[in-house]
């Protein structure tokens, strides 16, 4: 048996190693001039906060329910569906954040630490938003599947999505340009274009912003309305 | 009395086939309501949408005079709800598997301790509660989801063979304590044993193809077996001709043969008489008979038809 507590402090040490140190001596630095160990450093962040929030999901809306689990007992209680999404979200992000803050811990040892305070507060922000997008994502796709197989291979394509598809470590610059078309609206890449933005030019730029926002609340309506049509209620 | 459950018109479809078919009947506050039927006839279906798991397609169900379907979240809080097959969390134990569910409506922490201390004990699993729900046998489990069901001390307690997995002893204690909550909650419930049914009951409701064909107390209901008795003979050596022979027998009824025994119904006790002229050559080694119970008004050759 391998406690998960383990896990935790290594994983963010597995996407340093895997990510960080081969990609460094390819990339000296973002199309926008950044360095690169600064650039990739929200990056492996939001890698590990992704995969941190995966496990719950998967378990609480795939896993138990399509062993009729406790997801039933859950259904039965007095809450509304929407108050069952935004629940879970929220737990969710609190988890993602707690491994989000152990993996700067861990970084802060190997890397120097290169966001300022303005930087911090808004890779915070926008680490939420695309928390929640991401899980919403994830909670679609638990309802919609049934089948383990075909759960488990769309779940490989999200993360590769989000690794090299959201602009996190790769930038939409270096894609074919109609294909950069569409990863940059994805939305999963609104919230990150956003925060890149503010990090390069100190600007917010409230469009991006407001969409994400409305992408997370439109978004957790949806799912709440599915939760419903699938458990029957 | 007042009535707890009251069902108007109750129809689930799925697909084309008719699960429940426009029901109509009230169950009154503190009674024990038993739920019986052949397999696949909507009785399961039934206890999920009185628990609110499912909503049905037309009519309305109302719970303390609240419809379930505009009054979702009030009437959630009144039922307690243990399905068939086992829901509990496995990689919770027991316990935090009831006090997840207490969590879930909002019991308050010290309400929550003095219930599962008191239904654990009257179940006896309170060795199991620190074990994980997916290392204990199906009858802890079962028992477990007794106690989660009744934490949040709900007005109406509906189950789904609420001893099912369990041995004698857990089944004893099961009933007790659902004979000590009968009167104070209404209880329903579905059980394909039929002992347990005839014991236990206020009411029975027989279920046949999504609609009910009898209702009321055992007494009631075999009624409608107009004395009949059930017979079983062993012979030494039941040959085809004896055997066609008292088949031809114009008082027994429902004939059948398990190698030597002869097994048939039978309007009074007079009837063995009648087969002990036709077999008057034949040893006979072993004999029963016994009034018709609630097993055999269940029998599809007698549900609905009756013995006539």
């Amino acid at each position: 048996m391998i406690p998960g507590l383990i896990l935790i402090f290594t994983l963010p040490l597995f996407v340093f190693s895997m990510i960080n140190l081969p990609l460094r001596n390819i990339l000296i630095q973002s199309l926008t001039g950044i360095p690169f160990d600064d650039w990739i450093y929200t990056g492996m962040i939001f890698i590990v906060a992704a995969f941190g929030l995966f496990p719950l999901i998967y378990r609480d809306f795939f896993n138990l329910r399509i062993h009729r689990k406790l997801l039933t007992t859950i259904a039965l209680a007095p809450y509304s569906k929407q108050m069952m999404i935004a629940g879970y979200l929220c737990v969710a992000t609190l988890e993602a954040l707690t491994m989000g803050m152990i993996a700067m811990v861990i970084y802060s040892f190997i890397i120097p630490f290169p966001l300022t305070v303005i930087q911090l507060v808004s890779m915070i922000f926008y680490f939420i938003i695309f928390i929640l997008i991401l899980g919403n994502l994830f909670i679609t796709l638990s309802l919609a599947v049934n089948s383990p197989t075909t759960y488990m291979m769309f779940t490989f394509i999200i993360f590769l999505l989000v690794i090299f598809g959201s602009g996190l470590i790769i930038e939409f610059g270096f894609f074919p340009m109609t294909f950069e078309k569409v990863l940059i609206w994805l939305p999963l890449a609104i919230p990150i274009r956003a925060m890149h933005f503010i990090m390069i030019s100190g600007i917010i730029d409230w469009t991006l912003t407001a969409i994400s926002i409305a992408i997370c609340i439109f978004w957790s309506i949806a799912n709440g309305i599915y939760l419903k049509e699938k458990l029957c209620q | 009395m007042e009535a707890s459950i009251t069902l108007k018109k109750v129809g689930k479809l799925i697909g084309d086939k008719t699960i429940l078919a426009g029901l109509s009947f009230g169950v009154e506050r503190g009674t024990l309501v038993a739920i019986v039927g052949a397999n696949d006839t909507g009785k399961s279906t039934l206890l999920r949408i009185l628990s609110g798991f499912e909503n049905p397609d037309y009519g309305q169900v109302y719970l303390h005079g609240l419809d379930m379907e505009k009054r979702r979240q009030q009437t959630r809080q009144l039922v307690g709800y243990a399905p068939h097959d086992n829901d509990l969390d496995p990689w919770l134990t027991l316990e935090q598997n009831i006090r997840f569910s207490a969590c879930l409506y909002g019991v308050p922490e010290k309400d929550t301790d003095h219930r599962i201390s008191k239904f654990s004990q009257a179940l006896e699993i309170i060795p199991f509660l620190g074990e994980l729900a997916s290392r204990v046998s199906h009858g802890i489990q079962k028992k477990a989801m007794l106690v989660r069901s009744l934490i949040h001390d709900p007005e109406v307690l509906i189950m789904d063979e609420p001893t099912g997995f369990m041995d004698a002893a857990s089944i004893r204690l099961t009933w007790q304590l659902l004979k000590k909550l009968k009167g104070k909650k209404s209880i329903i419930y579905v059980s394909n044993s039929l002992i347990e049914v005839e014991q236990a009951h206020d009411r029975i409701l027989v279920f046949q193809d999504g609609r009910i064909i009898m209702d009321g107390s055992l007494d009631k209901l075999l009624e409608s077996t107009l004395d009949y008795h059930q017979f079983q003979i062993e012979f030494e050596d039941l040959t085809d001709e004896l055997y066609n022979s008292m088949c031809k027998v114009p008082t027994v009824v429902s004939p059948n043969r398990m190698d030597n025994i002869f097994h048939f119904y039978g309007r009074n006790r007079s009837v063995f008489f009648d087969i002990v002229r036709q077999a008057a050559d034949s040893l006979m080694i072993d004999l029963n008979v016994k009034k018709l119970g609630l097993r055999d008004l269940m029998d599809s050759q007698f549900a609905g038809g009756g013995l006539d």
